[in-house]
């Protein structure tokens, strides 16, 4: 038997369903609502119910969008002969940031037959669609840099380059500002294996 | 490296514990069954987020408590700091140094090495391949963040494609995939291979020192590594490292080669995952010849030779764990053991009967006495 209320413990289960969110901070979350005004609620209610319903995939990059295509894809101050690939729509915040400005195309995953993903499941047909005039010179792998990444980003470089495209990986760097003997080892190690000529 | 004081919270059967260790040699005394290898366990549980025994974390925990604590404060050359783990029945267990909480268990490791001699390391040489490469994994990952990451890399990689595998034989996914996973493969397995075989030619220079020590110069210890693409008959001389390219091309060529047998069998049969060591003892394979006292001494002197190669590579010795092994040795090898130890390493050593050490051997010792979870006595 529960010793919540009922509706008290069919939020905070709900809550916990969320990533990061144990039960102790779901609860903690369930009381912060249910102590808070009507208005408040009903707002966070409606945001949620919003974004699900509002939210749609971009059918030229992939990308979570309210229209379509969204509005990376049709920017006009936007570089077209390249493509960043990214895993999740969280990388493509990550990457506007550093003023990249070419287009992106998200993946919504990685290869990973553990989890029964594979190639077919990603966004891979879209983005070969996006290949069929000859606007695009550069695709840039972007996916992340651990072994699911890595085999991703095999996997679209083997398909892309007999397709006559520049395919370029993102590099292992080392962090800007740091001094070289305090940077750890194993980043060290990945900086000059992809070292390259000056 | 020392550990300077330990602390339990309802770890196994000791409720509270608070103690202080000496800098040299430790001794923990009481009858079986008191609680002398709880606290072995508990410093190898800091040392490497695991039991040595267990891999249940809940066995830890003592009966009735919802949760376990292992706290110790450990000097090293990067400093003093504290370090502490958390077990609970229905969470996955914390780790903390310095109070700052750890993302990854393998991230614990590096900060406190320790050696552990138990009895059951004396199937070291007998005993199955696992064994030995648990063995070497552990040398290395302890002095090695690079080894490390290359392991945890490694080892997720050989889970996607043994699970590749699995799905291709149930028609989930296409043959044509395995590639994805063989270049990572080999790369991760190329380097793990190449600093075992590098560790491992160290270590047998070490070992065969101390191993003449403890045997009266009598005997020649010899340590080879066999990668498990070597074909019987053929082996590695002690003295030639092979090259990294070597390695990658006979991995490489190995992969290709058992690809039809993978994709029947469904899972991986090549890479370092089958490496083995090879024990000889005047030339003769130790795992058919040595008896029981020639095993020991095996052991005795891999452990010392572990301890000597983890020292020159972190720059500080890591604290020794023996766990009743010593009082079992005769006395000519053990005197050996404590004499090559001497005070440059910590270490902690449990016995049931003082009287099995002559008095002069535990002259500058610290010792402890346990019954039933609690310290009795100290001096």
């Amino acid at each position: 038997m529960s010793v919540y209320a009922r509706p008290i413990a069919r939020l905070v289960e709900e809550l916990a369903k969320l990533p990061g969110i144990g039960p102790k901070t779901a609860q903690r979350l369930a009381f912060h609502i249910i102590s808070g005004t009507r208005e408040n609620a009903e707002n966070l209610a409606e945001a949620i119910t919003e974004a699900k319903e509002k939210t749609i995939y971009c059918s030229v990059c992939s990308n979570l969008t309210e229209q379509d295509p969204c509005p990376l894809c049709t920017s006009v101050g936007r570089d077209r002969s390249t493509i960043c690939v990214v895993e999740e729509p969280k990388d493509v915040i990550a990457l506007d940031r550093t003023g990249f400005k070419g287009l992106y195309h998200v993946l919504h995953g990685a290869i990973s037959p553990i989890d029964g993903i594979g190639p077919g499941d990603l966004k891979v047909k879209e983005l070969l669609e996006r290949l069929k005039d000859d606007t695009v010179k550069e695709i840039i792998l972007g996916t992340d840099p651990n072994v699911e990444g890595e085999a991703t980003a095999m996997y679209l470089a083997r398909l892309l380059k007999p397709l006559g495209l520049k395919v370029t990986r993102m590099a292992h760097g080392m962090p800007v500002g740091s001094d070289l003997e305090y940077v750890d080892e194993v980043t060290l190690a990945k900086a000059l294996e992809g070292r390259r000529e000056v | 490296m020392h550990v300077d004081s330990l602390e339990l919270n309802y770890y196994r059967n000791y409720r509270k514990l608070s103690i202080e260790l000496d800098r040299n040699l430790n001794i923990f005394v009481g009858d079986n069954a008191q609680g002398k290898t709880n606290l072995i366990e508990s410093i190898y549980l800091l040392a490497t987020g695991r039991s040595h025994r267990t891999f249940r974390d809940t066995d830890l925990i003592t009966w009735n408590a919802p949760e376990a604590q292992v706290r110790a404060q450990v000097n090293t050359q990067m400093g003093s700091f504290s370090m502490r783990v958390l077990l609970s029945r229905n969470r996955r267990k914390r780790f903390w140094i310095g109070g700052e909480e750890l993302r990854r268990q393998s991230d614990l490791l590096g900060f406190l090495n320790v050696v552990l001699f138990s009895p059951d390391d004396l199937q070291l040489v007998k005993g199955s391949p696992s064994m030995r490469r648990h063995f070497i994994d552990l040398g290395l990952a302890q002095v090695s963040k690079v080894y490390r990451h290359d392991l945890v890399d490694y080892n997720r990689v050989l889970q996607q494609r043994n699970s590749l595998l699995k799905n291709i034989a149930e028609r989930k996914a296409k043959v044509d995939e395995l590639h994805l996973w063989d270049a990572q493969l080999v790369e991760y397995g190329t380097r793990l291979m190449y600093k075992r075989a590098e560790a491992i030619q160290r270590i047998a220079g070490f070992a065969r020192e101390s191993h003449k020590g403890i045997s009266g110069g009598e005997e020649n210890l010899t340590i080879h590594y066999l990668p498990f693409y070597l074909k019987e008959g053929e082996s590695i001389a002690e003295t030639k490292l092979p090259l990294a390219r070597e390695i990658n091309d006979r991995f490489a060529k190995e992969l290709e080669s058992n690809r039809l047998q993978e994709l029947r069998r469904g899972t991986t049969l090549v890479g370092p995952q089958r490496d083995d060591l090879l024990f000889q003892i005047d030339g003769k394979d130790a795992r058919q010849f040595a008896s029981q006292g020639q095993q020991r001494t095996v052991v005795l002197a891999i452990k010392l030779a572990e301890l000597e190669f983890m020292g020159e590579e972190v720059g500080e010795y890591p604290t020794l764990l023996l766990d009743d092994v010593l009082s079992e040795l005769d006395f000519s090898r053990r005197s050996f053991f404590l004499e090559t130890i001497g005070d440059k390493v910590q270490t902690l050593l449990t016995t049931t009967d003082r009287g099995n050490f002559r008095r002069d051997e535990l002259y500058h010792s610290r010792q402890y006495v346990i019954i039933d979870g609690q310290l009795a006595s100290e001096g």
